[in-house]
């Protein structure tokens, strides 16, 4: 019942607007008029579009930049060419109008996507960060992501990992959720969920970041964590150009880990022994000479390789005023610098533009991806590894095979182990990982009047995968019989359409645009596996199944539905005072009936002072304006059947048991404990901005303040075990975000044979935790473990704090001679490092446990910042890119594990470690006695992760045009660029962006563990235009 | 002509607009990308599906040795000072914390598996079907929920008794008493229902069936323990004379008895000419002919397979020997009577050890190296071509460094036997000596001399002698050498109940130390600890150690979990 008024209401909507709208059509007196179109410094300017204004009337200056048309005697022509501001003229019976453009120096008439619809940068009322396809593909990249690190204020771009093909994490002023995803929202030439790690940049033209809720409320529910509009090239009209790009470089690690070396090891136990009082030294002074004379094994050195990274980029465009084409070819071959890891991607893209009729246009976008990659996720265990395998050991032997560990000698201190990490790596790289992706658009415009304008949209995402893989027999883990192989298969589609009714009309001083929308959504997605075991021949890999017996088959089903009302009014007095004022209102599938729609509503207003009065003769101000903001947004986090209580027997561990002892059988448990009445997770925030330019427009700043609460947030919220369940998901917290971005573009020096520009931005943002639905504090349930065995919780969440906060034991420094008592105390020694011991619940001391946990630090940043420059000195362009964070903390795992009896002391600290004599030393003795990190979070591994990055420098030399010519080449660039290329930081890590941590989460981040290293890539290439 | 263009637009346009818009209809989710828990169990042949989540759940949180660590206070288990090793040293210094991860594992465990037990009965009751039908799938359920629940109360003492799925946040604690006569009830109903005929007939069991499901007769075993505990501290009950009931139906029945081997409880059948015959990977795995043997009344069923069923033993090899995480005291060896079980049980020679890890890096004041290893659960997943050597027992002499290999590292295909007759038969012979019913003496001695006299194995020292050597049933005929009472002996239930600390040793059922606690005898035993042990913190008279403390994360939820 409830649906059928729904969709009563639209169509009776949209009757109305037909109805109203058609009614309006003016007719006056038509008269000719003429004139010349030049710019400052009198050169005549072709191809100015001259538009009678509130008409679809007009013409474009010819070769000598003159125009001719009809208008109205008390019409007003409208004057527009790219790159200098638009001018407008009241005809007022003249016959001869001379028109003379100003450049527009800070782009106030580029087009700014803004979702459902585009505005000129002079008209936008909410918060939006907009980076052109210069900027973005300046530095030779293979991802999106990278083209906007640092360049963009408000928008943090963290690379966590270097394995080839992994995303970025892309913040848009902070999170405000915490168990569900806090990543904006892409969306690519209107498709809603693009993927950014396989567009290519090549076929960017813009990418335009919603910040605000004013700006991201027109997609609602979707909208909390802003918004990244991708918009591809179109066709450019004419002749055929050729864009050919090529680019290869070579890729490895910054700086190796530093551990200490086979021969330090051996010394340093045989200390030990001395230390602890033992009879026999573990090695003989022979021994040391052979390590020391390069026996054993640099393990995570070993693990890694210089990689090669290639990239090609073809793309042919031309067409008529009828059709257009754009076609581009990309094909990306990334090695990663651990062994194995690749990604190969092969891209395509047709965009197609059609003037079907002269009231009727089409646009039809498509593009396809193949991809295929290897050992490119977060949970490859290639460092972890490395970090644990004995350095004292050999890889092979001198026949070139791989020795058996058990062959090994222990030395006195190794156990058992586990397969050689390099062998792993092969054994686990027999398989393949296949992807295709296809997202297709096509938009039908239809100008039905002069003021109404129609937009039929579809589109539709179709993606499939397909892994294998087989175990390859070593004999230490995969013994013959228990070898497997397994194939998976997968595939999704989601279906989109949108249909939006436009009203666009100028009575006087007063613009109206107002836009009603319908749209629906569908995705739906399927996957099964197979697992065999028993295998009769290993000839066969992962492709025929039938040679072994199934010892596992999965399968899953996911769909999803979502359908929208929306509407827009845009409101503008003489350009002057701007309104926009928009509302959505969204059902989805996932939330049960009563919880089904959510209303999304946001105001904005901004005022361009530049165009009043007083202000318009202060030479020194350029352009001034001031914005206001409000919007409510939404995010649904949870995904399909989470408010249904379920049963499960997809989760691989808990399901199976061999009740005869020799069959096994699958049974079936039950799911996550769950709150039907689940809703929405709600953002309200408020936005206050100024666009201020000075000097001419050679220097333009945008500063924004805004306020961001996130309500009704859903929580995996800890409860009592004794219930059987670890969590409950709910609607329970929330999240208070408040921030600053300012940014700067300065034309410094602007000549024809010699450009300067430079750029900064920074973004400073506050997370808090008002309200945990009446919880002090929470744990996140099921935090991931990043294989941090027997840690407990690494966060807390509490209110008043940021998200982000690490929880743990307070480190004081090592006890020291003289407090012998007091470190017997807590069963240590001097040089055992001393923890902050708080008084449990009884107020009793005494204790190192955990009830002597705190909050330790905090992964999220008090600010991020970017600045670059680029310099065009006739032939050469130079651009260096730079960008930090500050007040993050990482939590360095891997120097942990290198401290820790298990890995057998690894950290090179040891040779200086604290001694009754050496009581400077922060590093601990030996042996450490209790080692408390291994079991909660530590301070002493908290470290400051602040830093400033040099993230690419890029020099290009382009031919002078008169040799591009001779060459019958319209333009050829050579570029070189290294990036990653210096990094400022106390972290002691590889590096303070590395993290192993999920890139949806701000809750829990910042552990650098085994991580992935990020590599310096050092590329060479060609651009040439035909 | 104007109006005719502006029509046919419109047309256009509204047509495609609603050609665009077919697929939006309705927002319903369906399921058929969910499992219904209402709907799942619609038929009764679903229902044992959910048998089977209950008892994969269970198995997953019980399949290593986490268990033990509440149980490490009595006289017989010690750890070492060392790294991840003091969640048991914790217990075994009588000073468990409410931190503690191991007993922290336990609670949670255990109640995740009360709640799939909670979740079946709640829901596994298809329309149509009869209580005859439904009820013996309960009772795998509920004997589930009884054993967790009766463990859960002797190791915390007084927990929240949750007996339905919707999560109760402000739930209180139920003491220890009741909520053993939940257990009690749950046991009764499996009394009742289950059918289990492999298991409660006669002939099932001596066709030596294989079956790991809840029985009448492993529910009588347990309602004999549940009241025997009951009868000791804290509640001192008197219900001996239902212990000795329950016991005496399961001797009666016939269909159980021990084993002629003592070693045969655990780990796989060795072949019959294992003597100079090659012990392959393939058979070791396979060879599953001491399960569901006629002496084991319930037990965890274990089973290697491929990734990713896990449904294998972590009980076995690796917390034994690699990783050390216990032995027992010293004082418990010295005590422990020579015989066949004592040379199957430990090993006390410094070669058993593993050999890498004598010098590094536990020697600083370490006490690990004067302990006795336990061997008890290591057998069967030794590996083969060190099988002859190990098999020869004390006899044999293998260099150290050559006796690394273990057949399944840390997973083993061992069944874990909870309850074995050889319990039934003390239980009944402490029922009828606390009772000293005229006649009843005689029957406590027999039953508690079969336990001796297959422990002492006829003084054989190696495997296969036993079988090579002695008549079938050979316990039933007199052994002088251990036979009740020897010199000196004359408390015929302290000899029940030392019996009970060496037959069981180790086992998950933690006899040793609900021993010491119910008859308040935990003192009196720790007296005699050996100075190489870690020192007590907490004092044994001390009740409140008695029971482990509730995880302190519970109250932190529920401040009326205390």
């Amino acid at each position: 019942m409830k649906k059928k008024v729904k969709g009563l209401w639209s169509s009776k909507v949209i009757l109305a607007f037909i109805a109203l709208f058609l009614s309006t059509s003016v007719f006056a007196q038509q008269i000719p008029i003429t004139g010349k179109v030049t710019q400052d410094g009198g050169e005549t300017l072709p191809g100015v579009t001259v538009v009678v204004k509130g008409t679809s009337q007009g013409t474009v200056t010819d070769i000598d930049g003159v125009y001719k048309l009809n208008a109205g005697s008390d019409a007003t022509l409208v004057f527009t060419f790219v790159g200098f501001t638009s001018q407008e003229v009241a005809v007022n019976g003249q016959q001869n109008i001379d028109v003379t453009l100003a450049t527009d120096v800070i782009g106030l008439e580029e087009v700014v996507a803004i979702g459902y619809g585009t505005v000129k940068k002079r008209d936008i009322t909410g918060s939006v960060a907009s980076i052109g396809a210069d900027k973005l593909t300046a530095a030779p990249i293979v991802s999106i992501d990278k083209g906007m690190q640092g360049k963009l204020a408000g928008v943090t771009v963290q690379q966590q990992s270097g394995a080839p093909g992994q995303k970025m994490k892309l913040r848009v002023r902070g999170g405000g959720s915490i168990n569900y995803n806090n990543e904006p929202l892409y969306v690519i030439d209107g498709f809603i969920g693009a993927d950014i790690t396989t567009v290519n940049p090549q076929d960017v033209a813009s990418i335009d970041i919603l910040k605000d809720a004013s700006a991201t409320a027109i997609y609602g529910s979707r909208g909390a964590n802003g918004v990244v509009l991708i918009t591809t090239k179109s066709p450019a009209k004419g002749k055929m150009q050729v864009t050919f790009d090529a680019n290869v470089g070579v890729t490895s690690t910054v700086q190796p880990y530093e551990t200490l070396t086979p021969g330090e090891l051996a010394r340093l136990r045989n200390e030990y022994d001395v230390e602890r009082g033992s009879q026999n030294l573990s090695f003989t002074d022979a021994e040391i000479a052979e390590f020391d004379n390069g026996k054993g094994t640099d393990w995570l050195n070993d693990v890694t390789r210089t990689g090669v990274v290639q990239n090609y980029s073809l793309n042919i465009t031309g067409g008529n005023e009828k059709l257009g084409y754009l076609f581009s070819a990309g094909y990306v071959d990334e090695q990663g610098v651990i062994l194995e890891s690749y990604r190969k991607l092969y891209s395509v893209r047709s965009n197609i533009d059609a003037k079907i009729f002269d009231w009727l246009d089409m646009k039809f976008n498509t593009y396809a991806t193949h991809s295929s990659n290897m050992h490119n996720g977060q949970t490859y265990r290639a460092i972890s590894d490395a970090f644990g395998y004995p350095i004292l050991w050999d890889s092979k032997d001198e026949n070139g095979e791989y020795i058996d560990p058990n062959t090994q000698p222990s030395y006195g201190i190794y156990g058992a182990a586990s397969t050689n990490p390099i062998q792993r790596i092969e054994t686990t790289a027999n398989g393949e990982n296949l992807n295709e992706k296809i997202t297709s658009t096509i938009d039908f415009t239809a100008k039905l009047t002069p003021h109404l304008t129609l937009l039929v949209s579809g589109s539709g995402m179709y993606r499939s995968g397909f892994s294998g893989n087989r175990q390859e027999y070593e004999p230490v883990e995969n013994t013959r019989d228990a070898m497997t192989a397994s194939q998976g298969y997968s595939r999704g589609h989601s279906l989109m359409t949108t249909d939006m009714l436009t009203y666009k009309n100028s009575f006087g001083d007063h613009t109206l645009t107002a836009s009603a929308a319908y749209e629906y959504s569908y995705s739906r997605s399927q996957s099964s596996s197979i697992t065999i075991g028993d295998l009769s021949t290993l000839g066969n890999e992962w492709y025929l199944l039938s040679n072994g017996e199934v010892s596992r088959a999965v399968s899953t089903f996911r769909e999803t539905k979502m359908q929208s009302y929306m509407g827009r009014v845009n409101y503008d007095y003489k350009g002057k005072y701007l309104l926009t004022a928009t509302m959505r209102a969204d059902g989805a599938s996932v939330f049960n009936e009563d919880n089904r729609w959510g209303y999304f509503p946001s105001a904005a207003f901004a005022w361009r002072l530049m165009e009043e009065d007083f202000i318009k003769d202060t030479e020194w101000i350029y352009d001034l304006k001031l914005r206001a903001g409000w919007g409510q947004t939404g995010n649904r986090a949870i995904g399909a059947y989470a408010t249904q209580p379920t049963l499960d027997f997809t989760t691989s561990k808990f399901l199976y048991y061999p009740f005869n002892g020799t069959t096994v059988s699958q049974g079936i448990i039950s799911g996550a404990l769950t709150d039907p009445n689940i809703q929405w997770e709600t953002t309200v925030q408020s936005n206050i901005g100024v666009d201020f330019s000075i000097l001419g427009g050679k220097l333009s700043m945008v500063a924004d303040w805004y306020s961001k609460t996130s309500k009704d947030v859903i929580l995996q919220k800890s409860i009592p075990r004794y219930t059987g369940k670890q969590s409950l998901t709910g609607n329970f917290a929330e999240i208070k975000n408040t921030g600053f971005e300012f940014s700067a573009d300065y034309h410094i020096v602007n000549k024809d044979d010699f450009q300067w520009n430079a750029f900064a931005n920074i973004s400073v943002n506050r997370n808090e935790v008002m309200d945990l639905g009446g919880d002090e504090q929470i744990f996140i349930a099921g935090e991931d473990a990043f294989s941090i065995w027997g840690i407990d919780n690494k966060f807390v969440v509490r209110e008043g704090e940021s998200l982000g906060s690490f929880w743990g034991l307070q480190n004081e420094g090592l006890w020291q001679t003289g407090e012998e008592d007091q470190a017997a105390v807590y069963n240590s020694k001097p040089g055992e490092p001393k923890y902050t011991d708080l008084p449990d619940a009884d107020g009793n001391t005494g204790k190192i446990d955990a009830t002597d946990r705190m909050i330790i630090g905090n992964a999220l940043p008090d600010f991020t910042y970017g600045i670059g420059t680029d310099l065009y000195y006739k032939s050469l362009d130079l651009t260096i890119q730079g960008h930090g964070s500050h007040g993050n903390d990482v939590f360095n795992y891997n120097r942990q594990r290198m401290d820790d009896s298990e890995v057998r002391f690894l950290n090179p600290d040891y040779l200086n470690r604290w001694s009754p004599t050496n009581t400077g030393s922060s590093q601990q003795k030996l042996p450490t006695g209790t080692e408390y990190y291994k079991t909660h979070v530590t301070s002493q591994y908290i470290e400051d992760a602040s830093f400033f990055k040099i993230s690419n420098i890029t020099l290009g030399y382009t031919l002078p045009d008169q040799i591009a010519k001779s060459l019958s080449l319209a333009k050829f660039r050579i570029y070189a660029s290294v990036n990653n290329v210096l990094t400022i930081t106390n972290y002691s890590g590889l590096d303070p962006e590395m993290s192993a941590t999920t890139q949806g989460s701000d809750a829990v981040s910042g552990i650098d563990a085994y991580s992935y290293p990020l590599a310096r890539t050092w590329t060479f290439g060609l651009k040439v235009n035909f | 002509m104007k109006t005719y263009k502006l029509f046919n637009k419109i047309v256009l346009a509204v047509g495609i607009l609603f050609m665009m818009s077919l697929p939006a209809c309705d927002l319903d989710e369906g399921s058929m990308g969910a499992v219904s828990a209402t709907a799942f169990y619609n038929d009764i042949a679903a229902l044992d599906a959910g048998i089977t989540g209950i008892y994969g759940t269970w198995h997953r949180v019980a399949w290593g040795v986490d268990v033990l660590a509440a149980y490490t206070g009595a006289d017989d288990l010690a750890t070492r000072n060392e790294s991840n090793k003091w969640v048991f040293l914790e217990g075994d210094q009588l000073n468990l914390s409410g931190g503690n991860l191991r007993t922290i594992n336990i609670w949670n465990g255990y109640y995740q598996v009360i709640y799939e037990c909670n979740n079946f009965l709640e829901n596994a009751n298809p329309d149509g079907a009869s209580e005859e039908e439904i009820a013996p799938y309960h009772a795998d359920a509920r004997f589930i929920r009884g054993l967790l629940y009766f463990e859960l109360a002797n190791i915390f003492g007084d927990v929240p008794l949750v007996l339905a799925t919707t999560p109760d946040y402000e739930i209180g604690l139920t003491p220890f008493k009741e909520v053993m006569e939940q257990a009690i009830s749950d046991f009764k109903y499996v009394e009742q229902w289950a059918n289990n005929t492999a298991r409660d007939t006669p002939a099932g069991v001596a066709g030596q069936e294989i079956n790991g499901r809840a029985s009448k007769t492993a529910a009588r075993a347990y309602l004999a323990k549940a009241y025997m505990l009951l009868s000791g501290w804290p509640t001192y009950e008197n219900h001996w004379d239902k212990v000795e009931s329950y016991t005496r139906q399961i001797i009666d029945m016939g269909a159980y008895s021990l084993l002629d081997d003592y070693a045969q409880n655990w780990g796989n059948k060795v072949p019959d000419d294992w003597k100079g015959t090659p012990f392959t990977n393939a058979n070791a795995r396979e060879n599953v002919s001491w399960k569901g043997n006629k002496e084991s009344i319930f037990a965890h069923h274990n089973k290697v397979d491929v990734w990713p069923v896990t449904t294998q033993s972590r009980s076995y090899g690796r917390f034994w020997r690699d990783w050390m995480d216990m032995f027992v005291e010293n004082h418990f060896h010295a005590e422990f009577p020579e015989g066949y079980r004592k040379n199957y049980s430990f090993a006390w020679d410094q070669k058993w050890r593993y050999a890498g890890w004598t010098a590094w890096p536990y020697a600083e004041g370490q006490s690990y190296p004067d302990h006795p290893s336990m061997l008890k659960f290591q057998f069967g997943t030794i590996n083969a071509s060190d099988f002859k050597k190990w098999s020869g027992l004390a006899g044999s002499d293998p260099a150290p460094e050559t006796f690394l290999g273990f057949e399944h590292v840390m997973n083993s295909s061992n069944d874990m036997p909870l309850m074995r007759y050889a319990e039934v038969l003390l239980m009944y012979a402490e029922a009828c000596a606390r009772q000293n019913k005229p006649g009843a003496n005689p029957s406590a001695v027999e039953a508690l001399n079969y336990v001796r006299r297959r422990a002492y194995g006829g003084g054989y020292e190696k495997m296969g002698d036993i079988q090579a050597n002695l008549p079938v049933e050979f316990w039933k005929n007199p052994e002088p050498a251990v036979d009740y009472p020897q010199a000196g002996e004359s408390d015929l239930i302290q000899a029940i109940i030392d019996e009970r600390a060496w037959e069981f040793v180790a086992e998950f059922g933690g006899n040793r130390w609900l021993d010491l606690i119910r008859t308040e005898s935990l003192a009196e035993a720790l007296s005699s600890r050996d100075g190489s042990e870690a020192s007590l913190i907490g004092d044994p008279n001390d009740q409140n150690r008695w029971r482990a403390p509730v995880p302190s994360t519970e109250s932190q939820y529920n401040p009326n979990i205390k």
